[in-house]
């Protein structure tokens, strides 16, 4: 239930994309094709994740996002998180608790139009996160069924995990109404290294979300942000 | 920009295989979880041949009874992890024809520590158990005083942690 309202929240979002694209207008019909592109700092923050802290009562979350535009192409970009987190497997239940920090660079491949300033871009970033875990509860698992089912309840803390991993980015970036933007990105992360708990697993890292039997994983955000514009630059040939 | 769709949309699909291709979702058939106390039965005067019978066995208290209608020499006990004891009732079934058995019961009474290790995400924890050094297991005659038909036992390892191996020797 779950996927399916997040799937459609996804797909009304892409179209709503698809319209405002196209829909900001050139200031007057015989404007001048523009020399300059302005270069600045955008901040936001993902409000997927606001969202589901409102509706989700095992989640609470909140993800700031930033970029800064270095040349034509080519923003530096990051962001930065705090997720607590309860899950309830089959056979156990944890709270996770941290922060994260990611940073890298994103690649704007869309060719803008007169002066619209939309991103369709590719990314990398390096993630990093601090975190503890809370093992809250946990089924012994026994094959013989002769007995019912003992819950164990060791409300055992392990703090001072961490972990390092890769992701590659790709996204979209709108803007929707003066130097606001709307965007979605999707990711896949590559985990590097982690601090294991005693007797137990990451089972989830902030910023990286839920781990898989291999070293991948993946994640999104919807952002919403404002650009500050710092100064203009002459728009150089395309190059 | 035709590379860059291309690129998204394989990153979307690159995602969407990570996602749905979660492998440990369930706890396999053969991963190794609690295990049961692992007994063999022997003849008492020739400790090295095995000796099958029929068995019923049951704990006092729970309503399932376990056992064969054949014979074997070899049963599975598993054991509470709730609590550090466990006492198996042990019924020595003779047939008496027509369908009919003299039954004699013994009970056998493991003391024990649990320590309970991770396994995986969908297997959660399994559990050990550490028999005590100073009485792991003792025999005793039930209730109904039918005399015991256990006549020696033998305790092969104070550590069960697997289903490999042969913990408890009972001869009769």
């Amino acid at each position: 239930m779950k996927h399916i309202s997040r799937s459609i929240f996804s797909l009304l979002l892409c179209v709503s994309f698809a319209g405002f694209a196209q829909q900001k207008p050139a200031d007057t019909a015989t404007a001048p094709k523009p020399k300059t592109e302005r270069y600045g700092l955008r901040v936001g923050a993902d409000l997927s994740k606001l969202a589901r802290s409102l509706y989700d009562d095992k989640f609470r979350g909140i993800e700031l996002v930033a970029d800064y535009r270095l040349t034509r192409k080519i923003w530096f970009a990051g962001e930065v998180g705090n997720t607590k987190i309860t899950v309830d497997e089959d056979q156990l239940n944890f709270t996770t608790n941290g922060s994260y920090l990611k940073a890298g660079f994103d690649f704007n491949a869309y060719e803008n139009w007169l002066d619209m300033e939309n991103m369709i871009y590719v990314g990398v970033r390096y993630g990093f996160s601090s975190f503890s875990q809370n093992l809250n509860s946990y089924n012994v698992y026994d094959n013989s069924g002769y007995f019912g089912t003992t819950v164990v309840y060791p409300n055992t803390e392990y703090k001072g995990l961490t972990a390092h991993w890769g992701e590659v980015v790709g996204g979209v970036k709108a803007e929707i109404l003066n130097n606001l933007y709307l965007g979605f990105s999707v990711r896949l992360n590559l985990l590097f290294a982690q601090k294991l708990p005693d007797s137990f697993d990451n089972l989830y890292i902030p910023g990286y979300n839920r781990t898989y039997a291999g070293s991948f994983g993946a994640g999104f955000n919807y952002s919403v942000s404002y650009f500050i514009p710092f100064y203009k630059k002459a728009k150089r040939p395309v190059d | 920009m035709k590379k860059a769709f291309a690129f998204l949309l394989l990153l979307t699909t690159a995602v969407c295989t990570v996602v749905a291709c979660e492998k440990d979702d369930i706890c396999a058939e053969g991963t190794p979880t609690t295990p049961s106390v692992i007994v063999e039965f022997y003849y008492n005067d020739n400790r090295t041949v095995a000796k099958s019978a029929i068995f019923k066995y049951y704990v006092p208290g729970v309503d399932t009874e376990l056992g064969a209608t054949s014979s074997v020499s070899k049963i599975e006990l598993p054991l509470r992890t709730d609590t550090e004891t466990t006492t198996w009732a042990l019924v020595l079934r003779t047939p008496i024809g027509n369908n009919n058995y003299l039954d004699n019961t013994d009970y056998l009474t493991f003391n024990y520590t649990n320590q309970q290790i991770y396994v995986s995400r969908a297997c959660g924890y399994k559990n050990v158990f550490y028999l005590n050094q100073a009485s792991p297991a003792l025999f005793t005659d039930s209730p109904a005083a039918d005399n015991l038909w256990i006549l020696d036992m033998d305790v092969e390892t104070l550590t069960i942690e697997n289903e490999n191996e042969t913990h408890i020797k009972i001869y009769f």
